[in-house]
């Protein structure tokens, strides 16, 4: 009775796989294989493509990543725009002589001639002290 | 058996080692069986060579990682199996909905009576619970003793085999009523 009922199960539920082509099977397999793996590609050149654009903007495009640079960027483009003498910091013009000419001009032309005195007094104090 | 396990081992390590020709061949050993198990359950061979590519694809992927602690045909089933309880869980609405139902048929014969106790088994195959459906897919599908059956779906041989006593009896009332 058993084994009966399991052939009758069998003789119903089960019927032939019919003519299989194995290599179509196989070609239509790789071709899918090829395809994953294409979009794996893709998309591991996506995933990359976007972290060296969020690492990009975040460093060139201007956005400073902590308070301090923040502050040295500002003390930076505020000294390039300051006319009074002694605010400007000192090793600025130490280090590039260009900028001390450009600002003793400007202060000539502006008709400070005591702050362009005091200007090389200062350059050469800096001079002597080195 | 022993000696096909080694063969499956054998194609695997090659596999393993960069040969995808060992692939093919393995591919071409267990697909006519894989096709037969998948077109009982969807009465498609379309639809079974389908499936049959999603677990080769399955394979391609996970091959490389095989750790030869079981037979690769155990390994195989596994996913098989995982397989069609997955296609008979999304297609289980269509069944609910009816939308695969056996239009009446005009003229009655042996094979339309068949083919109409088929379709209506295997509605009642998709409302059995996972165990005991999958259960009665490795045993009437493909004659799989109970061991091997313990083995695949990774229970105790008792448990399988009450599983399967409780399916066959459900299955067998469906049948003898239509």
């Amino acid at each position: 009775m058993k084994h009966n009922s399991e052939e009758i199960l069998t003789q119903v539920f089960v019927h032939s796989s019919g003519e299989l082509n194995t290599d179509d099977f196989l070609k239509r397999l790789h071709r899918k294989i090829e395809e994953k793996k294409q979009n794996l590609k893709t998309i591991n050149l996506s995933v990359l493509m976007l972290v060296a654009l969020v690492f990009l903007s975040y460093t060139k495009l201007g956005i400073s990543q902590t308070p301090e640079m923040a502050l040295y960027y500002l003390d930076e483009s505020d000294n390039l725009f300051k006319t009074d003498f002694w605010d400007i910091d000192v090793d600025l013009y130490y280090f590039d002589l260009d900028y001390s000419n450009v600002l003793t001009y400007f202060l000539l032309k502006e008709g400070d001639l005591w702050e362009t005195v005091e200007l090389f007094n200062e350059i050469l104090l800096i001079e002597e002290e080195s | 058996m022993q000696n096909d396990m080694h063969r499956d081992h054998e194609l695997i390590r090659k596999f393993q080692n960069g040969d995808s020709k060992s692939f093919d061949k393995l591919v071409r050993i267990h697909l006519p069986e894989m096709i037969g198990f998948f077109i009982t359950i969807t009465h498609d061979k379309m639809l079974a060579e389908d499936l049959a590519q999603d677990v080769f694809l399955k394979l391609f992927k996970y091959l490389k990682n095989f750790r030869f602690e079981s037979s690769f045909k155990t390994y195989l089933y596994r996913i098989n199996l995982n397989t069609a309880n997955t296609w008979i869980t999304r297609n289980k609405w269509r069944n609910i909905l009816g939308l695969d139902k056996v239009p009446e048929p005009m003229g009655w014969s042996k094979d339309v009576e068949n083919d109409w106790k088929r379709k209506e088994l295997k509605n009642a195959i998709a409302r059995l619970p996972k165990k005991q459906r999958s259960v009665v897919l490795l045993r009437i599908n493909n004659q799989f003793s109970f061991s091997q059956i313990s083995k695949i779906i990774g229970i105790s041989e008792a448990t399988a085999k009450v599983n399967f006593h409780h399916a066959k009896k459900k299955l067998v009332e469906i049948i003898n009523e239509t």
